[in-house]
C-alpha cells in the first residue's frame, strides 16, 4: 500500500527560558526533548494509533504532522512533499488535506461563534464557493455526523458534550481532506457516548477513504478502532505493530506494562498485573541509554548505555529492546 | 441489616441554577456494608460525586439537600449539629477527589498540610508527635520523607494523589469516600494508587466507596457495584453479579459500548442519545428516550427501586 505520511526521524525540542542570572553562569542552553527521533509511515486509509502517557510526545508528533509546530530536526513528508520546508502559502493548500480534531470540543469551538458559521470557517479561509453553496456543504457535514442542519444556528453551549465532538469533526471533514489527526478525541466525551463517536470517525473514514492519526492514552479505545499501534514512551516509539499483533504479543516491556495495567471491565477475565514502580522520567534529562531502563525489570547492564533502535523482530513487528523479545 | 456502616435513605440534593431546579441526587436509598469497597459507576450529570459529598455534608451551594436520611452508627448525619459533622469529617469519614493539584494548597509545604490536619482535630498534639506520625502515614503510603519539605508543585501526579490520600487517612477513619481518584492519572500511575487503596483498606480495616466512571476501575476493585443515571440509583448487586447479568438496560448499554480490548470485536452496540439535561428530564424513566426496551409504562412514571432476589434494580422490565 501506498505511504500518505513518511516521519523521517523527527525531532521536537523546546528551550527552556533561562533565568538572566542563569543565563550568567551557564552557556548551555536546556531543552525539553518532547520527541527525540520518531520514524513512521502512514498507510493510506489506515488507522495509525499513537499511544502513551502524558510526556510521551504524541501529541507533539501529531502537531508537527499537521504543520502547527515545525520539527527542530528530521523530515515529514505528506505525499512525498516535507512538510517543514513548505512556505506559508503552500502549507495552508496543505492544510487542506490534513486536519485536525483536538480533545476538548468546548475549547476548539469560538463561543460566539455559531456552529453553521463554525463549521462553515476552513471553506471562508480558503475560498471555496459562494455564500449559499457554503450553507449547503455545512449542512451536508453536519448531516454527515449526524446532526439536524437545524444546529447551524445553535452556540455551542447549547449542545453536549457528544454533538459538539460532532461539530468538531463536521469542520475537520468539510474541506474533504486526506489525512486527520484526531488527538483524544473521545476523551471528554461521556462514557455512554464514546462508542458513538468512535463509530462516526469509522464511518466517515469508509465514506470518505480518510486515512487517521489516532492519539490517545485509552488502549482500550485504540484497540477499537486503529489498524496499527505505534507506543510512545518519553520521546520515542518502543514498540510498533498490528493492534492483533500487539495486544496478542507484546514484546516491549513498557508495552506489557501498560496492557497489563489497564483496568478490564469483565471480572471474570483477571489478569496478572506488571506495574513498574516509579513515574515517567523528566524529558529534560531523559535517562541515558534505553530511557525505560530506570524502571524496567528485564533491565541488564547494556540497557543503561546502549539506546536500542526500532527493530522489526517479526514481520510488520518493530520494537526497541534486545532483552525481552529474546529472552525467551 | 446490622452490618450497614451507612445507611442512605430517600435522599435527594438539588440546584438552583438560573435555569430552574437541577435534581442532581433524586430519591436514592443505599446501604453500605462494613468492610466492603462500594464502586459508584455513572457518567458525569449522573450525581455520583454529589451524592458523595451529601454524605459529609460538603454540598457546596446553591446545591442543598432537600430531603432524606444518612445514617452512620445509628446517628443522622444531616441532622447533627455542625460540630458534631466537623468531627466526623476526617476522623470517621473522609473523602478523596479527583485532582490532587487543587486539592493540597499550592503554598503549604507538605509537612504542614499535616501540621494543620492534626492540629484541628488535636489542639495539644506536640511538634515532634505530629512529625513522627506524619512520616509514619508517608511511609505507609510509599513517600521518602525527605519528600516531607517539599511544596505541591515539586511532587508529580501520582505522588500528589499519595499525599491526599495520606491526608485523608491520618486521623484513621473507618469510611473512605474516593471520587474519581485516578481519572487525573496515566494508565500506570492508577495502577499504582489503586494498589495502595486496596492495602490501605486491608490494612486499616476500611469501608470505601469508589465513585468512578470507569467500569473497569471497579470490575477490579469492587465488592458491590452502584449504577448512578441523570441523578437516579439505577442498579446495585454484587460486581459478580451485575457482571455476569446486568438488569437494568442502561447498565447493559454500558457493559457492551465500552471498548475492551480483551475482546475485540470490530461492531460494538453504542447507546443511542446522550445524558439528559436535568433541567428539563424526559417524563417517566429519564432513560427511556435512550432505551431500546422501553414501553407505555415507561413514559409515564420513573420506575421505583424494586428487590430482584437480593438485587436492586430500576425498571418495569422487573415490575414495580
Amino acid at each position: 500500500m501506498e505511504n500518505i505520511l513518511v516521519v523521517d526521524n523527527v525531532k521536537k525540542y523546546f528551550p527552556i527560558e533561562k533565568s538572566f542570572i542563569e543565563r550568567i553562569f551557564s552557556k548551555e542552553k536546556t531543552y525539553v526533548k518532547a520527541v527525540d527521533g520518531v520514524s513512521f509511515k502512514v498507510l493510506r486509509g489506515e488507522v495509525l494509533g499513537l499511544v502513551g502517557e502524558s510526556g510521551s510526545g504524541k501529541t507533539t508528533t501529531g502537531l508537527m504532522v499537521v504543520g502547527l509546530t515545525k520539527p527542530t530536526y528530521g523530515r515529514i513528508l505528506f505525499d512525498g512533499a516535507d512538510i517543514a520546508s513548505l512556505s506559508s502559502r503552500e502549507l495552508r493548500q496543505l492544510r487542506k488535506k490534513i486536519q485536525m480534531v483536538f480533545q476538548d470540543p468546548m475549547a476548539s469551538l469560538n463561543p460566539r461563534m455559531k456552529i453553521g458559521e463554525a463549521v462553515e470557517e476552513p471553506l471562508r479561509i480558503h475560498g471555496i464557493g459562494s455564500a449559499k453553496e457554503r450553507r449547503e456543504m455545512v449542512s451536508e457535514a453536519l448531516q454527515k455526523v449526524g446532526l439536524s442542519p437545524s444546529f447551524m444556528d445553535r452556540f455551542p453551549h447549547e449542545l453536549s458534550g457528544g454533538q459538539r465532538q460532532r461539530v468538531v469533526i463536521a469542520r475537520a471533514i468539510i474541506l474533504k481532506p486526506e489525512l486527520i489527526v484526531a488527538d483524544e478525541p473521545v476523551a471528554m466525551v461521556d462514557v455512554s457516548v464514546r462508542a458513538q463517536i468512535l463509530d462516526l470517525l469509522l464511518s466517515l473514514k469508509k465514506e470518505y477513504g480518510l486515512t487517521y492519526i489516532f492519539i490517545t492514552h485509552d488502549l482500550s479505545a485504540a484497540s477499537y478502532v486503529c489498524d496499527r499501534i505505534a507506543v510512545m514512551y518519553l520521546g520515542k516509539i518502543v514498540e510498533l505493530a498490528n493492534t492483533d499483533e500487539l495486544f496478542d504479543n507484546p514484546m516491549h516491556p513498557y508495552t506489557k506494562a501498560l496492557i497489563s495495567a489497564v483496568p478490564v471491565p469483565d471480572p471474570r477475565l483477571r489478569r496478572e498485573k506488571f506495574i513498574p514502580s516509579g513515574e515517567i522520567p523528566s524529558p529534560i534529562n531523559p535517562p541515558e541509554g534505553c530511557r525505560f531502563h530506570t524502571r524496567c525489570p528485564y533491565a541488564i547492564e547494556s540497557c543503561r548505555k546502549n539506546e536500542p533502535t526500532l527493530e522489526e523482530i517479526l514481520r510488520d513487528h518493530f520494537v526497541a529492546c534486545p532483552v525481552l523479545p529474546f529472552s525467551h | 441489616m446490622s452490618d450497614n456502616i451507612l445507611d442512605i435513605q430517600r435522599l435527594s440534593v438539588a440546584y438552583q441554577s438560573p435555569y430552574g431546579l437541577v435534581r442532581a441526587v433524586d430519591d436514592v436509598s443505599i446501604s453500605i456494608l462494613k468492610g466492603e469497597v462500594l464502586g459508584l459507576v455513572g457518567e458525569s450529570g449522573s450525581g455520583k460525586s454529589t451524592l458523595g459529598l451529601a454524605i459529609l455534608r460538603l454540598v457546596p451551594p446553591p446545591g442543598r439537600i432537600v430531603k432524606g436520611s444518612i445514617f452512620y452508627n445509628g446517628v443522622d448525619l444531616l441532622r447533627v449539629d455542625d460540630e458534631t459533622i466537623q468531627k466526623i469529617r476526617g476522623r470517621e469519614i473522609s473523602m478523596v477527589f479527583q485532582d490532587p493539584s487543587s486539592s493540597l494548597n499550592p503554598l503549604m509545604k507538605i509537612k504542614d498540610h499535616f501540621i494543620e490536619l492534626f492540629r484541628t482535630h488535636e489542639p495539644n498534639i506536640s511538634d515532634k508527635d505530629v512529625e513522627e506520625r506524619s512520616i509514619e502515614i508517608l511511609k505507609r503510603l510509599g513517600i521518602p520523607s525527605e519528600r516531607f519539605n517539599d511544596y505541591p508543585h515539586q511532587l508529580s501526579g501520582g505522588m500528589k494523589q499519595r499525599v491526599y490520600i495520606g491526608l485523608a487517612i491520618a486521623l484513621n477513619p473507618k469510611i473512605l469516600i474516593a471520587d474519581e481518584p485516578t481519572t487525573a492519572l496515566d494508565v500506570l500511575i492508577e495502577a499504582q494508587i489503586l494498589r495502595l487503596l486496596n492495602r490501605l483498606k486491608r490494612e486499616l480495616n476500611l469501608t470505601m466507596i469508589l465513585i468512578t466512571h470507569n467500569m473497569g476501575v471497579v470490575a477490579e476493585n469492587a465488592d458491590r457495584i452502584a449504577v448512578m443515571y441523570a441523578g437516579k440509583l439505577v442498579e446495585a448487586a454484587s460486581k459478580e453479579e451485575i457482571f455476569a447479568e446486568p438488569l437494568h438496560p442502561y447498565t447493559q448499554g454500558l457493559f457492551e459500548s465500552a471498548p475492551n480490548f480483551l475482546r475485540r470485536v470490530r461492531n460494538i452496540a453504542s447507546i443511542p442519545g446522550e445524558p439528559p439535561d436535568l433541567i428539563n428530564p424526559p417524563s417517566g424513566c429519564l432513560f427511556n428516550p435512550r432505551c431500546p426496551k422501553r414501553f407505555d409504562k415507561c413514559l409515564k412514571e420513573h420506575p421505583p427501586l424494586i428487590d430482584v432476589g437480593g438485587r436492586i434494580v430500576a425498571c418495569y422490565l422487573y415490575g414495580g
